[in-house]
């Protein structure tokens, strides 16, 4: 029962939580470990969900302050496993989106993944990081303006 | 670039099929993996330890009205977290701010965990909770805990405010 019940978990939100923790942390290893830790306390907790909505910005949550605290314990700064990268894309433009992706600060890839990757609203990336909307909105737009800014030079 | 192109490139990333049955076999089993994650049971209680600091607790800090902790994130430089000490003080509302390094919020911990068996700490060869700097504000009891709140998160670097008097 376990055994199909994360089944179905992964298959639901694995490539979800998959984008979420890689565009932070850079590569598949620690990636890997992330997912397991927050898959293992879904498990351990099995809280009990309004709706679909509300079951996957839990896990969100859980995994992003996974990140925070994988950043803050290990003391040091994700490392880019740049062949990773070169499966992934089609192109050179997107190698170089990817790229710059990366290199931004963690504190603005975590909003404009949740941002961009299911649309998240202001309001429901502030729930699920526990930022002020205002924060949030701030983070979105120099994320944004990094990028762009790194992408015209 | 365009915000389409953005997400298109992000929909690229994909959880590979090997990750996804390893995953599905070793959460399952809620095995840890051997090869990552392989805190000792003694630095887990101190990740714990600090998680619960981290958000305040009894023994850490003495309750008043309204006293803030402000956590940083962990690419903060020593320039932003000074700016971000004189960002506070400018908050109206805003009477002490108190810087607590890392060594200090180690110290605290051991106080607090380890007074029995100081021995413990031993099994760390440095500080676990050296990224634990925090700045402690004492908010005046007739400001706006709102807007001091949104004030600080808008500092550059800032990650958490906890409330330690909302704790129970």
């Amino acid at each position: 029962m376990e055994k199909k019940h994360i089944d179905d978990i992964i298959k639901k939100y694995g490539n979800l939580l998959y984008r979420a923790v890689y565009v932070q942390v850079g590569n598949r290893h620690d990636t890997q470990d992330i997912l397991q830790e927050a898959f293992i306390r879904y498990l351990e907790k099995a809280p009990v969900f309004a709706d679909e909505e509300h079951e996957k910005a839990w896990l969100l949550q859980v995994t992003h302050h996974l990140c925070l605290d994988f950043f803050r314990f290990r003391k040091r700064h994700s490392y880019l496993e740049l062949g990773e990268i070169e499966e992934l894309i089609a192109g050179p433009e997107d190698e170089n989106i990817l790229r710059e992706l990366f290199a931004l600060p963690a504190q603005q890839k975590s909003i404009l993944v949740l941002y961009y990757l299911e649309g998240y609203r202001i309001k429901e990336i502030s729930g699920i990081t526990g930022l002020s909307e205002n924060a949030v909105k701030k983070r979105l737009q120099r994320g944004r303006e990094a990028l762009r800014a790194k992408l015209t030079e | 670039m365009t915000e389409k192109q953005l997400k298109s490139v992000m929909d690229s990333i994909t959880m590979p099929e090997a990750m996804a049955q390893e995953l599905r076999k070793n959460v399952s089993g809620k095995k840890q993996k051997n090869r990552t994650f392989r805190y000792p049971k003694i630095a887990a209680a101190v990740i714990a330890g600090a998680l619960i600091l981290s958000v305040g607790t009894t023994s850490y800090a003495v309750y008043q009205a309204k006293n803030l902790r402000v956590f940083f994130e962990a690419d903060v430089t020593e320039e932003q977290l000074k700016k971000a000490g004189e960002a506070f003080r400018a908050i109206e509302g805003v009477s002490e701010v108190e810087y607590v390094p890392g060594e200090q919020a180690w110290a605290d911990f051991q106080a607090e965990y380890f007074a029995d068996d100081p021995e413990l700490a031993q099994e760390f060869d440095e500080n676990p909770l050296a990224d634990s700097f925090n700045y402690k504000l004492t908010v005046e009891l007739s400001a706006n805990t709102k807007e001091v709140r949104e004030a600080i998160e808008n500092v550059e670097g800032v990650r958490m405010v906890s409330d330690l008097s909302e704790l129970k």
